[in-house]
């Protein structure tokens, strides 16, 4: 059988062109994650980019400026109740202080850039000094998101300038950038500009399903022996929220995350402000077609249902799609073998559904053998990766 | 919450679907072979004309009853809202009933025919799928037809009133001595490509178990001067090795596992060929259709 899964639906999903915005919720809401001291009072004034939370050296930065209302536990994160810190945005943006662009960013040494990334929550990983390879995913993880390809799309120029300068103060001998061959427009774009960089290997890799899943591409993309060397794998947002810190000095406050589904009429990329409630956000940038519609994070295929609107916007959030359910009956496994051929982790997903105590935790929960299955059996469910379940 | 947002458009229905379409070519030169030809040639009446006709599609009639019958009436607590698209093809009987109008002898007597299907298709909806049904149902059709009444035979009238040297073209196009319509070679293989092209079936079983009962009759036939056709090409092994060893409940599913089952049927089949050559594929699906769950953890043995 071929091993080889594109998703066709993904094709028939048209997106707006532009990046759209959406930056001036009434509310933000911060999370006070467990372990971080609270650096603001109630009724107190915060401007924008001010540090809200701290444990350590990690801190929470305000993405609007505004007047902190209080706490509350009303909102919730992933569908688990959250105390959060309210900020009504006064819509001015208020900066304590401006810091002035820096001209050259190959500038930096390595431990400058750690330092940044670490201070403004660049990435939520660390970099591996030492690593040969440098390996950018510019895939979206689910087929029907586009927030990777809009980025390259839209910033290209400063995605290559700053792996190319990523590259040179990591010391790789390789850097590769990873894209999917079938999106026409930035494999032409990137083609066009990457001459400018020598040291960037354009890697073009083909439209399966999953192949935006971190262990899928580097597999498609490097050797065993280069992955032994060590490898700095990082996303294209990953990548434009360096640039951001290292060019202007400013803490990560806004991501870019897709809105579509069958409930939506116009899907589209969204620049939102971290912190903004999924409701505002649906309210303010689509137009909704079906109102039984649920709304479901980062992915169609290994997505999760919301069970509230009063979710908020987290780094880790890359899509909301407002979609029906499938509400198909599960019938008796005809032992077709699908999931078993076709699961890119080399599982038995069959198995592990009939034995409870089996180890799944090389499961990545990219819910294809669901997406497979003729006798309709939701996989996800017996697989795990779900703590509110 | 995992709840299911998308599916592919593969289902049981549709693999279904599939698989009775692609059996109606082998169909319909059965129907040729086994009533078109014999009315034409005086050998038979009209009865005679539709009798393979009323063998097929009666099996899959009585698979479609089975269904519906357990779904609507004895599972009608999980089945309120079900359509009868889902009813008729929540499991593969219709599929059951045409390959075994398709195997069996022009000669058998349709009560018993009709009556054991009935009995097993019904029968095998409160079983956990562990058995091979097709399989069960030939072996007590057969049983029956040769104990209790005139033997099973595959000839048909004409053929049974003429001697006949058959060579391999004879063979391919399915000219020999055989069930209703499980002897045209030629369409068989092709509607076997068809079937793994579009990943209806499981390719491996099939090839392996054609492949290791060639190889082994081979090596009988050379060492026994004997021509392969008459061991090899009767008795529509092909046709089983096709549809009823891959039938997908109650075969290997995991991909060393489907290996070992096809290369265990092909091995049953010549083994049991000495014994009786009519019943030697089914017995060999039968025992390793017994056996499927033990060769799926083997496999994960051989991964350790």
């Amino acid at each position: 059988m071929n091993n080889k899964i594109t998703i066709p639906e993904s094709m028939n999903v048209i997106f707006d062109k532009d990046i759209h915005e959406f930056l001036n919720p009434d509310h933000i809401y911060i999370p006070i994650e467990e372990g971080f001291e609270l650096n603001i009072k109630t009724g107190s004034f915060v401007y924008m980019e001010q540090v809200l939370l701290s444990k350590d050296n990690i801190k929470v930065y305000s993405p609007v400026s505004g007047k902190v209302l209080g706490k509350t536990t009303s909102m919730k994160l992933n569908n688990k109740d959250l105390e959060c810190i309210v900020i009504e945005n006064d819509f001015k943006e208020s900066l304590r202080k401006r810091t002035p662009a820096t001209k050259y960013i190959n500038e930096y040494s390595k431990d400058q850039i750690n330092d940044l990334i670490v201070k403004f929550n660049a990435i939520n990983r660390n970099l591996v000094y030492g690593a040969k390879t440098l390996v950018i995913n510019g895939i979206d993880k689910d087929p029907f998101e586009h927030t990777s390809s809009f980025i390259i799309n839209t910033y290209s120029d400063k995605i290559l300038e700053t792996i190319d300068a990523l590259a040179s103060i990591l010391g790789c001998e390789e850097t590769v950038l990873a894209i999917n061959n079938a999106d026409n427009l930035n494999v032409i774009n990137l083609i066009n500009n990457i001459g400018t960089y020598p040291n960037i290997k354009l890697k073009l890799l083909p439209d399966i399903y999953p192949i935006g899943f971190e262990s899928i591409l580097l597999k498609n993309t490097i050797s065993k022996k280069q992955e032994k060397w060590g490898v700095n794998y990082l996303t294209v947002e990953d990548i434009y929220n360096i640039y951001n810190v290292l060019k202007r000095k400013k803490p990560i406050t806004e991501k870019l995350i897709t809105i579509a589904g069958n409930a939506v009429e116009n899907p589209k990329v969204v620049k939102v402000k971290i912190g903004t409630s999924m409701a505002d956000i649906i309210k303010n940038s689509v137009t909704i077609t079906d109102d039984n519609y649920y709304v479901i994070i980062n992915g169609l295929l290994a997505g999760k249902t919301l069970t509230t609107l009063n979710n908020i916007v987290t780094p880790e959030i890359r899509s909301i799609f407002l979609n029906t359910i499938d509400k198909q009956k599960e019938s008796k496994c005809i032992q077709c073998g699908l999931c078993n051929l076709k699961c890119p982790a080399g599982l038995n997903p069959k198995y592990l559904k009939e034995h409870k105590k089996a180890d799944r935790s090389k499961c990545i929960h990219c819910g294809l053998c669901t997406y497979l299955c003729p006798a309709h059996i939701n996989f996800k469910k017996y697989l795990g990766g779900n703590e509110d379940e | 919450m995992n709840n299911v947002y998308i599916r592919s458009k593969k289902s049981i229905y549709h693999i279904s679907l599939i698989r009775i379409l692609l059996l109606i070519p082998m169909v319909l030169y059965g129907i040729y072979k086994n009533g078109i030809f014999l009315f034409i040639n005086k050998y038979t009446n009209v009865y005679g004309l539709f009798r393979p006709f009323i063998f097929i599609l009666g099996g899959a009639f009585i698979g479609a009853i089975v269904n519906i019958f357990y779904e609507y009436v004895i599972n009608k607590k999980n089945n309120k809202n079900a359509s009868l698209k889902d009813v008729l093809f929540s499991s593969f009987h219709i599929e059951y009933g045409i390959i075994l109008g398709c195997l069996t002898s022009i000669n058998t007597n349709m009560l018993v025919f009709f009556l054991t299907l009935v009995i097993i298709l019904l029968l095998s909806k409160f079983m956990k799928n562990r058995v091979n049904i097709i399989c069960v149902c030939f072996i007590i059709i057969y049983a029956i037809q040769s104990l209790l009444l005139n033997g099973f035979d595959y000839m048909n009238i004409y053929e049974s009133n003429k001697l006949f040297e058959y060579n391999i073209l004879d063979y391919i196009i399915g000219k020999n001595v055989g069930g209703i319509a499980s002897t045209n070679i030629l369409i068989n293989l092709l509607v076997f490509i068809l079937l793994s092209v579009t990943n209806n079936t499981k390719t491996s079983i099939g090839v392996l178990s054609m492949i290791t009962s060639f190889l082994l009759f081979s090596l009988y036939c050379m060492i026994a001067n004997i021509n392969i056709g008459n061991v090899y090409f009767q008795y529509g092994y092909i046709f089983i090795f096709t549809f009823v060893a891959t039938d997908y409940v109650t075969s290997s599913y995991t991909k060393l596992g489907m290996r070992i089952y096809g290369i265990l049927i092909g091995a049953l089949t010549f083994g049991f060929y000495f014994i009786n050559p009519i019943l030697a594929p089914i017995i060999a699906v039968l025992i390793t259709s017994f056996l499927n769950n033990l060769i799926d953890r083997a496999n994960k043995l051989f991964k350790k």
